[in-house]
Formats: structure tokens, sequence, C-alpha cells
């Protein structure tokens, strides 16, 4: 009696809340019909290695798959996990190149500054690739599970079964409307770079004074104090960048749902970036004050002079995006059948 | 080779099982009642199988359940709807005409070891 509780419990505890005591209920009652009325502990035993494994019938009962990314969408896995392995790599290399070049100064030998930037380089892509891993397979398993993404021919779009007009489809497609990979991954990259110098502005985004065969970044332009304010905002930014970019990748072509996801992330960009500039403690004090002196101007006239920055910097972001958001539209309205008959 | 027979075989009826209970379940059945059902009738089906079966049936609305609970042990009943009753005679059709058809082939394919 006891062992068969156990394999009930053993059975039910991997199935969901919901429909657990009904399938404890009846398999209790099945286990009991194939036994007679007092059998012995060996019986029951035999019973239950029929009834077999429990997870086995835990699993049977669920029928859901046992796999996070299915064959529909690995192979785009691989791909663009292997891409943006090799992208981060590039970028980590570069940065940290740049980097090592503006933190010179006189008393390190080169020897130990290569070998600095090396283990630096290392350290990072083991981080960043990392992260990317992690966050790429979330992505995917969202797609996966949610469905968002129909599970048919990645060209076909949001046709849900393939058919042969597909093939002419892939090669009929007009140009504009067409995504290519190599589009995808500039997006990639351009998002990195950016990324890389919004967190690394301090050093990189400054006033470089020579010293002796390299530069040092002295004054950084912007506030880090203000930049870091913002960085769960950033983070966000390149979380919705890359699922995009994932999108696009798979997609390959322009849909209305795509250009419509490009146009609110147009406008989060846009939010993003129209709070960040319209900060009031944006420039570093140290960088105002230095300018002063460059240009021999006074405090008030130079806070003028960035605010005018300020505000011609967003009004461009802003004509950008409506643009960007605007040829979205356009791309995915171009008619594929119609430019298909002669 | 026997792994392989075997293998291939459960493939083969695979198919079937779904066709099988469906077939008895024209009059309310449980669980155990319908494996003694079909054994009798030849049919060997795995427990852990059958039971997650029933319930899939009853998600896609092939059957309907309802809890016993007048005896000494409760048991849970399982029917097929009208929606089932249609299914399953399509599929009975289908079967007969697939299953005349592969005989001819393989009752084809003695006579012509024979010449």
């Amino acid at each position: 009696m006891k062992l068969i509780d156990l394999y009930v419990y053993e059975v039910t505890r991997r199935l969901p809340l919901k429909i657990r005591e009904d399938i404890a209920l009846e398999l209790h009652s099945s286990i009991q019909d194939m036994l007679s009325e007092d059998s012995t502990e060996e019986e029951i035993k035999e019973q239950l290695t029929k009834l077999g494994d429990p997870a086995k019938l835990a699993h049977n009962f669920t029928g859901r798959p046992t796999f996070l990314i299915g064959p529909a969408f690995y192979e785009h896995y691989l791909s663009i996990l292997k891409l943006s392995l090799i992208m981060t790599l590039a970028v980590v290399l570069v940065t940290q190149i740049i980097f090592s070049l503006t933190s010179i100064s006189g008393e390190i030998d080169p020897g130990s500054l290569l070998l600095q930037t090396l283990f630096n380089v290392v350290g990072q892509s083991f981080m960043v690739g990392a992260q990317l891993f992690f966050w790429m397979t979330i992505v995917f398993a969202f797609i996966e599970k949610s469905g968002v993404i129909p599970d048919s021919s990645p060209q076909s779009g949001a046709r849900s079964r393939w058919s042969p007009d597909d093939l002419t489809h892939v090669h009929t497609l007009p140009k504009k409307k067409r995504i290519t990979k190599s589009k995808v991954i500039w997006n990639l990259i351009w998002t990195a770079v950016l990324a890389g110098l919004y967190f690394n502005a301090s050093h990189l985004i400054a006033v470089f004074e020579r010293v002796g065969i390299g530069f040092k970044s002295s004054i950084p332009v912007f506030n880090e104090e203000v930049l870091l304010y913002f960085w769960p905002f950033v983070i966000l930014l390149i979380a919705i960048e890359a699922a995009l970019a994932v999108y696009k990748w798979v997609l390959g072509q322009w849909t209305q749902h795509l250009a419509l996801l490009n146009m609110a992330r147009n406008g989060i960009f846009l939010a993003f970036f129209a709070a960040v500039a319209s900060r009031p403690a944006l420039f570093n004090p140290a960088f105002i004050s230095y300018m002063q002196e460059q240009l021999g101007q006074s405090h008030a006239e130079l806070i003028i002079g960035l605010q005018w920055l300020c505000l011609t910097s967003i009004l461009t972001v802003i004509l950008y995006t409506v643009i960007n958001s605007y040829e979205g539209i356009k791309k995915a309205r171009l008619n594929v059948t119609r430019l298909l008959t002669p | 080779m026997s792994d392989l027979f075997a293998s291939l075989a459960t493939e083969l009826r695979r198919g079937t099982l779904t066709l099988a209970a469906l077939s008895q379940l024209e009059t309310p059945q449980y669980g155990y009642s319908l494996v003694q059902r079909l054994e009798k009738s030849g049919i060997t089906i795995d427990q852990s199988t059958l039971y997650p079966l029933l319930r899939r049936l009853e998600k896609q609305k092939l059957v309907t359940s309802s809890w016993d609970t007048s005896e000494s042990r409760p048991r849970k009943y399982y029917v097929l709807s009208s929606y089932g009753k249609q299914v399953y005679a399509q599929l009975k059709g289908e079967w007969l005409k697939t299953s005349f058809e592969l005989q001819q082939l393989l009752e084809g394919e003695r006579q012509n070891e024979a010449y």
C-alpha cells in the first residue's frame, strides 16, 4: 500500500498542480484495479514494474516537449550564436586595445602592458560571451515556447505551411523588403559599439592629453554618475535590440508586424535619449570649466551652448526615428505578389 | 536485428492504439477495464501509454469523463463524445481502407514470390 502511495507521489510531483489531484486519484484506483484484494508486496512490485519509470509516465501525461530550442530554430540559434561570439571577440579586442592605448602613462613598460591587455581581453570575452550565450538562449527558448514566429521555413515568414510558391518568393523578394544577414550583423555590431562607448564613456569620450607615445584621457566629457544612473535602461535597450535582431534574422524580410516592433523600439530609444540628453547635470563640471578656458566664454554662455547642442541632437534623433519607422512601414508594404506577376 | 524489429513494430502499432481505444469507448470504461478489453482481443498496450492517452483524448474532446464514487473505490469513466463518435467513424473507415490496400499489396508480393 505504501509502495503505491510512493509511486503515485513520484509521478504526480512532476505534473502541473492543476491536474495533480485528479491523476493521483485515477492512478491509485487503476493500480488497485490491477491487484487482488490482498496482494503481497511481490505482486505490487510486479504491477509497478509494468507501469514503469514514474518520470517517464509523468512525461507521457504532460506531453510537454523536453527541449528548449526545437528543430525549427536550432539552426538559426547556432549560426547567430557563433556569429555574435566572433563579433563579441572582435569588439572586446578593439575596445581593449583603445582602452590600453588611452591608459598609457610613462612608467609602464610595453611587455607588461601587452600582458595586461591580453589578460583583460580573455577575461572580458569570457564574461561577455557567457552573458551572450545566456541571453540568446533565453530569447530563443522564448520564441520556441511562445510561438511568436510560426514554425515554418524561415524564408516564408508568416506563412503557416510551406508551399513551393515560397521558393519563388525568396528570389523575387524585392531587394528593399529583404533583410540580409549582413544588415542584421551590422545592427548588432553597432549596438555593441554604442553600448561599449556608453559604459566606457569616462575613458573614451574625454579630453585627451598627450603622454609619451600614447594619449591619456584626463577630463571625461560626461558626468559618469548620470550615465550610470540610466544603466538598467541601457541593458533593456540592448536586450530589445538583440531580440529584434534575432527576429529580423529569422524573418528575413520586412513585415507589418516587424515594422510595428521597429517603431516601438524607436519610440523607446527616443524616450531614453531625450531623458539622458535633457539631464541638467549631464556634462562633467570639470569639462565645462575646461571648455570655458579654451573658448574664453562665460559659464552661462557655455551652458546655453551645450543646451542648444542637446536640443539639436534630440531633434536629430526624432528625425531619425521618424524616418526609420516610416521606412520600415514602407518596406513592409512592398507587395510581393504584385512583383511576381510579369 | 531483434532490437530493430521491436522498434519498427512499435512504430507500426503506435498509430493504431488511438483507434483501438476509441473502438472500446462506445460504452463507458475505466482505465483498467479498457486494458482488459484490449488484452482480451490480443492487443497489448503499455499501461504507461494508455492512461496518458485517455487524458489526451479527453483534452481533444473526443471523450468525456466522469468520476463514479458509488462503488468501494472511485473510478474515472471515459466515454466517446458525439464529436468523438464522428472522428471514430472516419478513422475506422480510413483504417479499413488502408488495411485492405495493404493486404492487397502484401498478397501481391506473395504471388510474385510464387512465380
